[in-house]
């Protein structure tokens, strides 16, 4: 039996009416139109629909909607602060973080949350802590090159929107 | 891929738990972090009467730590937050050092020290390192709650002692003696979003003197259904001071019970081999804690 959800993503109260099977991915790619978001394993393996709730990466694809009211959602959609990009993901861009582009959101979401919980990994924090996020073009050393670059502080001039960090 | 259908209760109070429980148990699965069971619905594609979210539970998902009690985790405390807590890492390193191994950093985020027990993988992570700190378990229902040591809990391959009505509560890890020390070895070939292929836990505890071993616990796992408790390997170390042949007719004694599988990630006798290693290095790496 559906119900009426009260989500916030991205920063905007969202009033869905969800089936109790669907998960946070379906509703902000099927329902919101918001698809950014990618599925790639849709089982919790790869990472691609890798979320923030509460600041902390979480995956969208084994997450009920249903089970979300109350916290705060931030998808991919919801980095870019007036027209800036974030930090990580100008870093990305820059130093060719992204080949076909299908794990991109979800690196970009779980950098993220790993920053938020530890803003100043070294390498190997970052290798372990983007453990979770699966690359099948094997891009994984331009994406740490990326993350080290605003560890390093290279890009604190790019939009620095805390969303979903407390 | 979509989940089957269910309807979705989320109880407020362990009181309601227990409740719904009683009346749809049998027709229920109990969901915490859904790291496990969403993606079991989803591949088993059988739908489902009710799913109970125990997430929003704070009384399930408290974790304590005093002298007295030693340290109580709620079964759906989050395995990150457990991690996190510097007593774990200072008093049940091995502990820790299994949260740390489990699947990657969104898994834990999500993921329960409850749900790893139940779900009851003969692969998962938690279950050993608890064995090895005689962890006891809290389980509760609607008439009553009873403990019973966590090793016995988990009867088999996905199977635990947990009845109709009832839910696991909370998880007691005694306080360590002094002068002792713990660690957790696991054997996979990649290093994260994997499971491991052998696994061993241990903890010791040492005369204050001499080195020589007080106490032992090992725990096996991965070879086995659920998590072997060491006995006899354990009894080999107590009362003796460590040497080469000593740790190797403990991990010996430790191969000769378990009971591995043998498939394509690799055979029966590898796993044993590797069971003997991971042994070795457990304990030394216990022993360094305490010894120096």
């Amino acid at each position: 039996m559906k119900q009426v959800v009260h989500l916030n993503i991205n920063g905007s109260p969202y009033d869905v009416m969800v089936a109790p099977n669907a998960t946070i991915a379906d509703v902000v790619r099927r329902q919101l139109g918001m698809t950014g978001t990618k599925l790639g394993c849709e089982q919790g393996d790869c990472g691609a629909c890798t979320i923030l709730i509460d600041g902390k990466s979480h995956l969208s694809c084994i997450t009920l909607a249903v089970a979300s009211e109350g916290k705060e959602i931030v998808t991919i959609e919801g980095l870019e602060q007036n027209g800036k990009l974030d930090p990580i993901q100008q870093a990305i861009l820059e130093k060719q973080g992204v080949q076909c582009g299908i794990c991109t959101p979800g690196v970009i979401m779980s950098a993220k949350g790993l920053l938020n919980e530890n803003p100043k990994p070294n390498h190997e924090e970052i290798v372990v802590g983007m453990s979770g996020n699966l690359c099948r073009c094997t891009g994984y050393e331009k994406i740490f090159d990326a993350i080290e670059a605003v560890v390093e502080g290279e890009y604190d001039d790019a939009a620095t929107p805390q969303v979903g960090a407390e | 891929m979509y989940l089957p259908s269910f309807q979705y209760l989320a109880p407020k109070d362990t009181g309601e738990l227990a409740a719904l429980l009683s009346d749809h148990g049998d027709n229920a699965r109990i969901l915490s972090g859904g790291t496990d069971l969403l993606v079991q619905l989803k591949n088993s594609g059988a739908d489902l009467g009710y799913v109970i979210d125990i997430s929003g539970l704070e009384k399930l998902s408290e974790i304590s730590y005093d002298d007295t009690n030693g340290l109580v985790i709620g079964a759906a405390a989050k395995l990150d937050d457990i991690m996190a807590l510097p007593v774990v890492k200072e008093k049940y390193f091995a502990l820790y050092q299994a949260i740390e191994t489990i699947g990657a950093r969104q898994i834990r985020t999500m993921g329960s020290l409850g749900g790893n027990i139940c779900n009851a993988s003969p692969a998962a992570d938690t279950p050993p390192a608890l064995v090895a700190f005689n962890a006891e378990v809290s389980i509760a229902s609607d008439a009553a709650e009873r403990q019973m040591p966590l090793v016995d809990f988990i009867q088999g391959n996905r199977k635990t002692d947990l009845g109709k009505g009832e839910y696991l509560k909370s998880i007691t890890l005694p306080v360590p003696a002094k002068n002792s020390g713990s660690a957790y070895h696991h054997f996979r070939v990649r290093g994260g979003m994997e499971i491991a292929m052998v696994a061993a836990a241990l903890s010791i505890q040492l005369e204050a003197d001499n080195g020589t071993v007080k106490d032992a616990v090992i725990a096996l796992g991965v070879v086995g259904p659920a998590p072997i408790k060491a006995e006899d390997a354990a009894k080999i170390l107590i009362g003796q001071k460590p040497n080469e042949e000593l740790l190797q007719s403990v991990s010996q004694a430790c191969a000769d019970i378990s009971q591995p599988i043998d498939d394509f990630r690799a055979s029966a006798e590898y796993r044993k081999e590797i069971l003997r290693v991971l042994i070795e290095e457990a304990f030394d790496e216990a022993y360094a804690q305490v010894a120096g």
